[in-house]
């Protein structure tokens, strides 16, 4: 109950004016950084550093973190509207999110997602307040043996990126796992497929390859129907139907749960957790062939997981001064230039501070939704815009973002590239999300194998004897089974006709 | 009417760099023009921290705006390659990490651009030392306990370390080289994930930088077994070095210091060093860095340039040893 109080005494600081408009502004410039394609939470964290380093600390970290979730809901934006992931996080939510912009209904899929990263972050935030320690204690029992096992129950579930054809999602995977063998090797240090550029010494960019294969691929396959009328298509209601709702609901709770329990493992990034999400809600769906046609789950699941993610991965930097992912970092790193060392004695050297922090969270996660409902018609409104003209705009910000996250001009070019790659893949009917999905998982599996042989000298009964790792991989071969017998059961099915 | 108007062109441009170039050498910085430092690595991390602590320091110093950016990616390759390749003009300098600045080159298989004759050195600004640590519940209390568990289990102690050829890393195999033990060496991305490993019981014992393991030793989650260097810790007096260890194991750590392209003229890197030993005197910020687990060391140029070489010359047998365990 101790801790109900302390969090009682955040919300009176949280609530100050200045606090409040700190939050304010910090939800406001997520949103808008995370509407910038490629400029993601990482990149728009780091560029205000420099002002978190001017304000008052706790302000300054308020203002940090609103822009960090600001950021996680702000890609969805055009990820529905264009088809441009406005960062990676949000690249499975183009799959079911652009399909409904594209049918009108583009209000809907804005509002679930608010509303659902809403939930999802409310409730991790709350699951931080009541069980951050002893869920940390369960999270740090992952090590690389049980992240590795887990990460092969993400590729098992690879075909359910499929939109109509296993094999054309499976060719997809094996490109990106290849896209994945670029860069340095995490063990022996060999330089692969680099060609002596210092710039793929760490693989390809996945932001600069999300950029190309889904917004600028998509750009030039539409720019190439000249004869098609570029009218936008037709706006429908905004808001959410009953039917919706009810959709939704179960999708919402499902992406809460692993979002927070994926947010609490090390090195996952957001990726891992939005793309589980979109599978189980496939799997678990009635009608999995619809699955890319529009399905609000599509929408609603991914981007709860998304949010509750990036506040429960907020968790480990708080009890261990530990982060999880690379805003994370920049976001400690704030922390630090306030003089304030996150851990286990934030709590008890600042604890004014670090529950203002926690009340802030779910402050600003209202506020983002107070913030963004009401923008959903304004934003689906862009697509008003005449298509030629929103599309140069596109390609634009694509370049900009690209470019912006590593100041980088190589980067841009693998964005290009990546953008004739999506190309072709449209033309070939091939989906880009098993890519993109392959390309993420390939080297976090690469490390963590080899991680653990080295952890066991090279014995590979180090999967088995560990439980956790043993029954993960159980359940990754288990979904191998199924989506099999269910891929042979549409082979027998395509012959029959 | 093209060649005529190209030639015009590089006659104005000529003399645009030579004005500059003059200027430059005259009267440094020139006033209003902002001096970019490039930090070679993520922001937020430490490198990142200590010189957006050194920045407006800097800044009232010199007089001029003091921008850090970082350019991060592979080892800190790109960075430190952009500022060597930089106009040698005093506004755009780097911070140089060593040693990992000195294994992007002495590491032959790497062909790369940058070398140690790539940057003039201006300044030493601080070192972070390496700790010994293993997880609070741990046995093993001292290096000696450490040495006794590898030496009864050979290649079975789990060492993290905080990447491949990375400072962690040479402080693993200076550990094994000085005690005559050999750990299996687990490679994680930085000192977070090896950190969290430990924590987690994944590894036995870690290879870290003091800054990354005080906070987690006061609130007695870790054990800092030991200091890899010649005299013990401010920020942790009871705990031994491993010179104190009896076993002759390399001293490791990360050492920061201010760097310019190797053209940038005498003067202005005697004026920016200067400034470094002002603010390096700032007892605000000595007291923030140690916070941070940073000792502010200020080493004119000539020492930094000294000290460069030498840890060239340490590192190198420990990089070969390195890439040989990996084989």
């Amino acid at each position: 109950m101790d801790s109900l109080w302390l969090l009682a005494g955040g919300f009176a600081t949280a609530l100050q004016p200045a606090n409040l408009a700190f939050a304010f502004a910090g939800c406001l410039m997520g949103t808008l950084i995370g509407v910038l394609p490629g400029i993601g939470p990482a990149a728009g964290t780091a560029m205000l550093i420099p002002l978190a380093g001017a304000l008052d600390p706790t302000g300054a970290i308020i203002m940090l973190a609103a822009i960090y979730y600001g950021a996680m809901y702000g890609g969805t934006i055009t990820s529905v509207l264009a088809n441009t992931p406005g960062e990676a996080a949000s690249a499975v939510t183009c799959i079911d999110g652009y399909a409904m912009a594209r049918t009108g209904r583009a209000g809907p899929a804005l509002a679930i997602a608010a509303i659902g990263s809403f939930v999802g972050g409310i409730v991790a935030t709350i699951g931080l307040v009541l069980v951050a320690l002893p869920l940390t204690r369960l999270a740090l029992g992952f090590g690389p043996p049980e992240v590795f096992a887990l990460l092969a129950v993400g590729l098992a579930m690879v075909t359910a990126l499929a939109s109509r054809s296993a094999i054309r999602a499976l060719v997809a995977a094996v490109l990106g796992m290849l896209v994945a063998q670029v860069g340095i090797d995490p063990v022996m240090g060999t330089a692969r497929f680099t060609f002596g550029r210092g710039e793929l010494y760490e693989g390809v960019s996945i932001i600069a390859v999300v950029m190309g294969l889904f917004g600028l691929g998509e750009v030039l396959s539409n720019v190439e129907r000249r004869a098609a009328p570029m009218s936008a298509p037709a706006i429908g209601s905004l808001w959410l139907t009953r039917r919706d709702a009810r959709d939704s609901a179960g999708a919402v709770a499902r992406g809460t749960f692993i979002g927070f329990f994926l947010g609490l493992v090390p090195g996952l990034g957001s990726m891992v957790p939005t793309f589980l999400s979109y599978a189980v809600e496939k799997r678990l769906s009635p009608t999995p062939e619809r699955f890319g046609t529009g399905m609000i789950q599509g929408v609603a699941g991914p981007e709860t997981a998304n949010n509750a993610y990036a506040n429960a991965a907020l968790i480990p930097l708080f009890t261990l001064g530990i982060p999880s992912s690379p805003t994370i970092a920049v976001l400690m790193g704030a922390f630090m230039v306030n003089g304030l060392v996150p851990g286990p004695t934030l709590f008890t050297e600042h604890a004014t501070f670090a529950w203002a922090v926690i009340a802030s969270l779910i402050v600003g996660n209202a506020m983002l939704l107070v913030l963004n409902l009401p923008l959903v018609p304004l934003w689906v409104s862009l697509l008003r815009i005449p298509y030629p003209v929103l599309a140069c705009v596109v390609v634009a910000f694509c370049v900009i973002g690209v470019y912006s996250v590593n100041n980088s001009a190589f980067d841009v070019w693998v964005m290009l590239l990546f953008g004739v790659v999506g190309y072709a893949f449209r033309k070939l009917d091939l989906p880009v999300a098993p890519m993109v999905l392959t390309l993420v998982l390939a080297p976090l599996m690469e490390r963590t194998l080899r991680q653990s042989l080295e952890m066991s000298g090279g014995d590979m009964s180090i999967f088995l004897e560990r439980p956790l790792s043993a029954s993960l991989l159980a359940a990754a071969i288990g979904v191998l089974v199924l989506s099999a017998l269910s891929f042979l059961r549409a082979v027998r099915a395509d012959s029959e006709v | 009417m093209l060649t005529r108007r190209s030639a015009l062109g590089a006659a104005i441009a000529t003399t645009a760099a030579c004005a500059t170039r003059v200027a430059s050498a005259q009267e440094y910085p020139t006033k209003g023009r902002p001096i970019v430092t490039i930090v070679p690595s993520t922001a937020g991390g430490g490198t990142d921290v200590a010189a957006r602590l050194a920045a407006p320091l800097l800044a009232r110093e010199l007089g001029v705006p003091v921008e850090v950016v970082n350019r991060p990616g592979a080892s800190m390759q790109l960075g430190l390659t952009e500022a060597a390749n930089a106009r040698p003009d005093g506004h755009t300098l780097v911070w140089s990490v060593l040693p990992t600045a000195a294994s992007i080159y002495l590491d032959s298989e790497r062909g790369s651009p940058f070398r140690r004759e790539s940057l003039a050195p201006i300044a030493m600004y601080y070192g972070a030392p390496f700790g010994i640590v293993v997880r609070a519940d741990s046995p093993w209390r001292s290096i000696a306990d450490i040495v006794a568990a590898a030496k009864a289990n050979p290649g079975k102690v789990r060492g993290g370390t905080t990447g491949f050829m990375s400072t962690g890393h040479f402080a693993s195999i200076a550990f094994q080289n000085g005690t005559g033990t050999r750990l299996a060496t687990v490679n994680f991305q930085g000192g977070g994930p090896q950190l969290q490993a430990l924590l987690g019981g994944h590894i036995d014992v870690g290879f870290n930088s003091i800054g990354e393991l005080l906070v987690q030793h006061k609130a007695g989650a870790v054990r800092v077994v030991g200091v890899m260097d010649k005299s013990r810790s401010e920020l942790l007096p009871d705990v031994q070095t491993t010179a104190e260890s009896g076993h002759a194991i390399e001293p490791i750590g990360s050492d920061i210091g201010l760097s310019a392209p190797v053209q940038t003229p005498r003067p202005i890197l005697e004026r920016l060093s200067q400034a470094m030993r002002t603010i390096t005197q700032d007892p605000a910020l000595k007291a923030r860095m140690l916070e941070l687990g940073n000792t502010v060391t200020y080493l004119d140029a000539q020492d930094y340039a000294r000290f460069w070489d030498a840890v060239d010359a340490r590192f190198k047998p420990l990089i070969e040893a390195a890439k040989q365990q990996a084989k």
